[in-house]
């Protein structure tokens, strides 16, 4: 019975056992030519002098989607939210490149908060923290509004991404009232709509269905394939297997980036292989991912 | 919020039944708030000063814990002895302010009773984690498990207001808001996370009530409990000393003459 309705049932968002996700192609995963974020003996913590993770390298480069992942409390989160230009690094450098600072300081936590927005755009593990309207169109509108953009881009841009992540026919529901799946979506599109080069997403799939699971690595692999870097702390091994490009694990004595190969990452599939080829990526001493 | 975290320790009194120090605690506040003279007070602040030693918190982490007694104290004192009910000689005047004799021996009985009162429940409490007072409550005093458990969780996402607090400061700064409109927006701003830090609670408060009704605390049948609590030697121990710091205070005040009944 199940085996018979299986189509269906992932269809329509059910998660079926044995049944592996259906892989969306990335186009080129040729990175453009450009490191946007740069870290350096990155120590990261919510509190000043007090590191959760340090010793950290990597580099952020356009249209590479790095993952994070490690065990709980490794400090992927924070590392996210140092990232982001959220916190302030607590020891080491997280240094913009000239192309991402665009005229703004070249240490992301010295930016503006409206400077953030089209820079680096972060999704919030849990959505509800960052709604900040009382229908789903004003929580859209937010970013624009704050870039001060035109009422008419901003329209644009708003029932385009109303009509993209199926939110379309709740345009006027409250954000808190939404479904789980909705809220994510929802939190997504408020942070895409300022289309920031950099996207920072911290478990973007968790608790998610199938469909939105395959709509939110499509959207992803969309973006990369446009020129934005996709930065996603994450647990899911689907999703690290389907989108990331270099890895970086925490909560190992020291964390390195390693870049993975497409080629390899569908054999990665294999949890053995896949802790080999980190391993032998670490030891070359990659402290940073070259494209 | 380290202030929320109990003191880790390997004496003794971390080991004791929360029950017990709640019990010598109550013992001990009551009968120094039955009368207000400064030789009780006095009294019984040094006999705890002589037990702190054995009370396993370290000294950082006592007079973090007590601050707000130390600055408390002091400010009753003062306010006390300017503006506390008259009696005996004029120390000084201005205005329509008189400081007495009077005055001030009402203002250290009232600055030295905070101190008493406060220090044991404070030192007492820094040691114990909610979840052993929980089961003591509920094990030893046999109060009901849904009145005990639902305060124990309470207690517990404490800490996570903390966390949401941060993440909606953070979140407000991504969103591209968190810098705008000057003194007047950041004043809306905290209004607005005050208002989300709410709708947060409130889900999470009725998930929690959902939660618990699953796992069956609606129903009357009596619960078991995974942790025993157990209430013998060490535990009566500690309320007889908190009972004889009572009564010595009590008994030095009345043969000092000092002790004045509250009631009387």
């Amino acid at each position: 019975m199940l085996a018979q309705q299986a189509d269906t049932l992932s269809e329509a968002g059910v998660w079926v056992p044995g049944r592996a996700p259906v892989l969306p192609a990335r186009a080129g995963r040729t990175a453009r030519d450009g490191a946007l974020l740069d870290a350096v003996e990155l120590g990261v913590g919510r509190r000043r002098g007090v590191p959760v993770a340090d010793g950290i390298g990597a580099r952020i480069v356009a249209g590479r989607a790095l993952a994070v992942t490690g065990p709980n409390g490794a400090g992927k989160s924070t590392l996210a939210l140092t990232l982001a230009g959220l916190l302030p690094e607590v020891s080491g450098e997280l240094t913009a490149s000239r192309v991402l600072a665009d005229g703004a300081a070249s240490s992301p936590i010295r930016w503006r908060s409206r400077e953030l927005l089209t820079r680096i755009g972060t999704v919030f593990q849990d959505p509800e923290h960052q709604f900040l309207a009382g229908t789903v169109r004003d929580e859209l509108a937010v970013g624009p509004r704050a870039l001060r953009l035109g009422s008419r881009e901003t329209a644009d841009r708003v029932d385009e991404l109303l009509e993209r992540l199926r939110l379309d026919h709740l345009a006027g529901a409250n954000p808190f009232t939404l479904s789980g799946g909705e809220k994510r979506r929802l939190s997504v599109a408020t942070v895409l709509v300022a289309r920031p080069s950099i996207l920072v997403l911290d478990e973007p799939t968790f608790g998610q269905d199938a469909r939105t699971w395959r709509e939110l690595v499509a959207l992803a692999a969309e973006l990369l394939d446009d020129g934005s870097a996709v930065v996603a702390v994450t647990h899911d091994a689907d999703f690290v297997d389907v989108l990331a490009d270099d890895v970086l694990e925490l909560g190992t004595a020291r964390a390195h980036v390693a870049a993975r190969r497409l080629s390899a990452s569908r054999a990665a599939r294999n949890p053995a292989t896949r802790l080999q080829q980190t391993a032998a990526s670490a030891v070359s001493g990659t402290a940073g991912a070259r494209s | 919020m380290t202030l929320l975290v109990p003191v880790a320790t390997t004496r003794a009194v971390g080991r004791v039944n929360p029950v017990a120090k709640l019990l010598a605690a109550v013992i001990l506040s009551l009968s120094l708030l039955l009368s207000i003279d400064w030789v009780s007070a006095g009294v019984a602040l040094v006999l705890e000063a002589v037990l702190l030693g054995w009370a396993g918190l370290p000294w950082r982490a006592f007079w973090r814990r007590t601050l707000p007694l130390w600055i408390a104290a002091p400010v009753s004192v003062i306010a006390t002895s300017l503006y506390g009910q008259d009696a005996g000689a004029v120390i000084g005047r201005a205005g329509f302010i008189t400081v007495t004799e009077g005055s001030v021996a009402l203002a250290f009985a009232i600055g030295l009773r905070i101190l008493a009162v406060g220090i044991p429940g404070i030192v007492l409490f820094a040691t114990t984690d909610p979840t052993d007072l929980a089961d003591g409550l509920g094990q030893v005093l046999r109060l009901p498990a849904r009145f005990v458990l639902g305060g124990l969780a309470g207690i517990r996402l404490v800490g996570l207001f903390v966390d949401d607090w941060r993440q909606l400061g953070l979140a407000r700064r991504a969103r591209g808001v968190a810098d705008v409109g000057g003194p007047i927006g950041a004043l809306k701003r905290t209004a607005g996370m005050a208002f989300a830090l709410l709708v947060l609670s409130v889900r999470r408060g009725s998930k929690l009530a959902t939660a618990m009704e699953a796992k069956g605390f609606g129903a009357d049948t009596p619960r078991t409990w995974a942790r025993p609590s157990t209430f013998g030697r060490p535990e009566y121990f500690l309320v007889a000393l908190g009972t004889a710091i009572a009564a010595v205070s009590i008994a030095t005040a009345i043969a000092a003459g000092t002790w004045s009944f509250v009631l009387a």
